[in-house]
């Protein structure tokens, strides 16, 4: 019995050592930026990701084979979104909130805006059944259809050992995802300490954006996508003109009262290439966006050359599309 | 009980025995590498925990500038909670009740820790932010409030500022009730201040509200985050487990025991069975003996009853031979003896004679013959003489007693035959002419050939052969018997002999019925007739071919139906010695 758990003790012990060790060394590198740059390769299945790339553009996981996944996250002229406040469904239906970029989505601690899926596979699961999006019956009317395919019970059977099956589309969609990131922005460069990458209004931004408090929830990687925040925490949303107080969001997931309009918050590094933003895509322009952010979130105000070098900054997270993924 | 439905019955108890064993030990986990694999995941989940209380407190002290370590750490801690649960409390995992509950413990703190987690980071960002605007809004209220010359002001949000920052950086409580105290005197300075400081005013308001807010509620969400009872429950599972493969330590132990009974079950088994084969060879041992004893005496007795058979068809030959005899032996006596009856009649004339001669001589030797008795006497003899010649008697009895002394001589040469066909004198292999064995044959077979001619063809260069004279002769005997039987009356029987290399060559022909292939097959079996029952013992050819053969010679049959039978024997000249010492 104790032989079992003493391992576990020693661990602590170590653990509790490494704390104050890390401690002090977090001193040191207490100047830290709060971003991070998006790395350049990811490690993947590359079968898995051809697999999941040919998914990706089938429209036949829709009812009527007339949507695919990238039709709501068009890779090539959307970066990843489409652009629409609402995106179209099946049989003209539309969803309820806006199609986030699918690009950096990898990096998201959690998908959806309520977060209720905890991976790019549990998310990819979830469209092709909703009435409103893909429209299918069920997953084995989609298995039914891709087995009439030549080509997929073959690459199925020789990448997951066995027939079609749901786990194994989501699978293959999620590894091929990983690869859509945008690596090597001018900001990532300038953090690698190109320091002529970016402008020097845009730096001037990143300042602001640090310094009007964007960054407490807007960091990390991905500029956000690692938490949950509730909208109008310094101002009662419900004073904003628009429609952004009628969703309840991550409350309609968990029904805690604490989780009343709280939302993932997502990523900005492509905020400037894929409006309209916020949950339900009812503001068209960054300016606004950001105008809004600061008004509810940090209780402030913001001048118009502020908004404008925190934009310019906004545009310097924009990253490269890696060769190949469409 | 039978013992097949003993054996059938431990069979059974053998292979159920054999199957519940091995069900049993799919059931008992193999502890070691649950042990490995457990204690990994309990250091890794122990770790995550630890981790993830060391990253809220460098988030909550800015000393980590993104959430990015913590949420991963987070969501690691997540997956590691479900694998580990998929791993042994899925639907065929540990059912063991005690750890299945600390599981579900450690699983909820830790669901409640995440969500902790959650609020901590939204919270805190919102206070970091405040944190580090308010007192900045406060300074430039102050600058404002100085320019304005408002002492007053400018005193007030010093002492804010300092208080906010004592309160956030030491969260001192005589802090916040001095912050509690100055707010409401804000909101009289409203109409004091500058218009264009409204704002700022109004921002630094609800960014004190929000720090104090959200410091209280942040702080909340880090003590709960940092005692949380995950560790608790961590050790919990750890000692459950330990005490959980202890227990299954008992069922290893129980196995074993198991798998000693099992084994002994089939030891026993196979040493009945060794017992029982062992049984069951004695009793075969038993039984070839036994078995062996009575085809042995069934042997014995075969042979005895051949050798009584063969003694019988010795008797049959002799019987048949002894007819044949007493038939050419009553002949020359039939004759003889009614020669002799008549011969006696005839003596009684002669007698008279005889008896006048007598009288005559007592007359004459009387001292006064009676010459007139003498003379009728002599008259009377004359008479009788003059009678017997008239009669030709002495003719007749000199004739009849020539033809009885030629019967006589006929029966001599008979049993002269019958002396040389049995030569019962001679036990041994002896230089034989076997053409007397061949006349003295045909001489017995006198009766049975009867009218059949008998064409004799014999090489009168023969050379005497070393042989058992008798036994050759029974041989022609039942060679020529046959022959007579299976010919007709007038038939013709040929016998040839000839010198032929190193032996000689004795061919019985008949012209008779001849035999089938079949027959030709099965003539030299013992047993094998085509005569009536009782006439032979079908042990004739059989026992010639014997005495041939062992004779070191052959004996063969040509046979065609409706034309004859040829016999032919093959004799060497010289026995060696082996054939010899079978022969006799």
């Amino acid at each position: 019995m104790k032989k079992a758990s003493e391992p576990v003790y020693l661990m602590k012990l170590i653990k509790t050592s490494c704390f104050f060790g890390l401690f002090l060394l977090s001193q040191a590198y207490a100047g830290q930026e709060p971003i991070t740059p998006i790395p350049n390769q990811v490690d993947v299945d590359n079968r898995k990701v051809q697999l999941g790339k040919k998914l990706f553009f089938d429209t036949r996981l829709s009812f009527d084979n007339s949507i695919s996944c990238a039709s709501c996250h068009d890779l090539e002229t959307g970066f990843g979104a489409d652009g629409k406040q609402f995106s179209d469904g099946v049989k003209g239906h539309q969803g309820t909130r806006n199609s986030p970029t699918v690009f950096n989505a990898s990096l998201n601690f959690k998908q959806f805006w309520d977060g209720r899926a905890n991976d790019l596979a549990g998310q990819a699961r979830m469209p092709v059944t909703n009435p409103l999006e893909m429209g299918m019956a069920s997953w084995t009317d989609v298995i039914a259809k891709l087995n009439k395919d030549a080509q997929y019970p073959q690459e199925f059977k020789a990448i997951f050992g066995g027939p079609i099956s749901e786990d194994g589309i989501v699978a293959a969609i999620a590894e091929y995802e990983k690869t859509l990131i945008t690596p090597n922005s001018p900001f990532d460069q300038f953090l690698l300490g190109n320091e002529s990458a970016i402008s020097k209004q845009q730096k001037q931004g990143y300042e602001l954006f640090k310094t009007y408090g964007c960054v407490s929830c807007h960091q990390g990687k991905n500029v956000g996508g690692n938490m949950f925040q509730k909208i109008g925490v310094l101002k009662d949303i419900n004073l904003q003109t628009g429609s952004l107080n009628e969703d309840l969001g991550r409350y309609l997931v968990t029904k805690n009262e604490w989780d009343k309009r709280v939302f993932k918050v997502p990523s900005l590094r492509l905020a400037v290439k894929t409006p309209p933003y916020f949950h339900d895509g009812s503001v068209k322009t960054i300016e606004k966006a950001v105008d809004i952010m600061i008004e509810f979130q940090l209780g402030r105000a913001v001048p118009e050359s502020d908004r404008a070098a925190i934009i310019s900054f906004l545009e310097s997270l924009v990253g490269e599309i890696p060769e190949g993924v469409y | 009980m039978k013992p097949s439905t003993l054996l059938l019955i431990y069979l059974f108890l053998a292979i159920a025995g054999g199957l519940g064993v091995f069900y049993y030990q799919s059931t008992v986990p193999d502890n070691k590498e649950i042990s490995n694999d457990v204690t990994q995941r309990l250091l890794t989940i122990d770790g995550l925990n630890s981790d993830i209380g060391e990253l809220v407190l460098r988030s909550r002290y800015n000393l980590d500038p993104n959430y990015d370590s913590l949420t991963r750490s987070a969501t690691l801690l997540d997956q590691s909670i479900e694998s580990f649960g998929e791993a042994y409390f899925s639907t065929e995992g540990v059912s063991d009740p005690m750890l299945v509950k600390s599981f579900e413990k450690l699983k909820s703190e830790v669901m409640i820790q995440r969500d902790l987690i959650e609020s901590f980071k939204s919270h805190n960002s919102v206070l970091r932010n405040s944190e580090k605007y308010a007192p900045a809004a406060g300074q430039s209220l102050m600058s404002i409030a100085k320019e304005a010359k408002l002492d007053d002001a400018e005193q007030l949000y010093g002492s804010l500022v300092r208080e906010l920052l004592a309160y956030s950086l030491l969260g001192s409580s005589f802090s916040i009730e001095k912050i509690k105290v100055a707010l409401p005197q804000l909101v009289e300075l409203e109409n004091k201040m500058p218009e264009f400081s409204r704002v700022s005013m109004f921002e630094f308001g609800r960014h004190i509200e929000t720090v104090i807010n959200e410091k209280e509620l942040t702080d909340q969400y880090l003590s709960k985050v940092l005692l949380s009872t995950s560790d608790s429950q961590i050790d919990e599972l750890s000692q459950g487990w330990s005490q959980w493969l202890l227990s299954n330590s008992g069922q290893q132990s129980f196995l074993k025991q198991l798998n000693i009974a099992y084994i002994s079950f089939l030891l026993v088994g196979l040493a009945f069975v060794t017992w029982r084969l062992r049984n069951l060879y004695q009793h075969l041992d038993h039984e070839v003996a036994v078995q062996t004893e009575e085809v042995k005496k069934a042997f014995d007795e075969l042979k005895e009853s051949e050798t009584k058979l063969v003694q019988s068809e010795k008797m049959a030959s002799l019987g048949q031979m002894v007819a044949g005899v007493a038939h050419e032996i009553n002949t020359p006596l039939g004759y003889i003896s009614s020669n002799v009856d008549t011969i006696r009649l005839n003596m009684g004339e002669l007698d008279g004679i005889l008896k006048s001669i007598d009288m005559i001589s007592v007359e004459i030797s009387e001292s006064k013959p009676n010459t007139k008795k003498i003379g009728s006497i002599v008259k009377r003899m004359v008479q009788v003489y003059r009678r017997m010649r008239q009669r030709e008697t002495l003719s007749e009895i000199e004739d009849l007693l020539k033809d009885s002394s030629y019967g006589l001589s006929e029966i001599s040469n008979l049993v002269g035959s019958l002396k040389d066909f049995s030569r019962l004198d001679r036990t041994n292999a002896v230089d034989t002419d076997i053409h007397k064995g061949l006349e003295a044959t045909l001489k017995i077979c006198k009766n049975l050939i009867g009218e059949r001619k008998v064409v004799k063809s014999f090489d009168h260069q023969m050379p005497l052969i070393e042989c058992m004279p008798a036994q050759l002769n029974q041989v022609f005997l039942n060679i020529v018997t046959n022959s007579a039987q299976a010919t007709d009356k007038d038939g013709t029987i040929k016998i040839t002999t000839k010198r032929v290399g190193k032996g000689i060559e004795i061919s019985f022909e008949d012209n008779g019925e001849g035999m089938s292939a079949n027959g030709m097959k099965q003539i030299f079996d013992p047993f094998y007739t085509t005569k009536d029952v009782g006439q032979g013992t079908g042990l004739g050819m059989s026992i010639a071919y014997k005495i041939v053969k062992s004779h070191g010679g052959e004996i063969k049959v040509k046979s065609e139906i409706g034309k004859g039978t040829q016999i032919l024997v093959q004799l060497p000249l010289q026995q060696s010695q082996a054939e010899l010492s079978v022969i006799k």
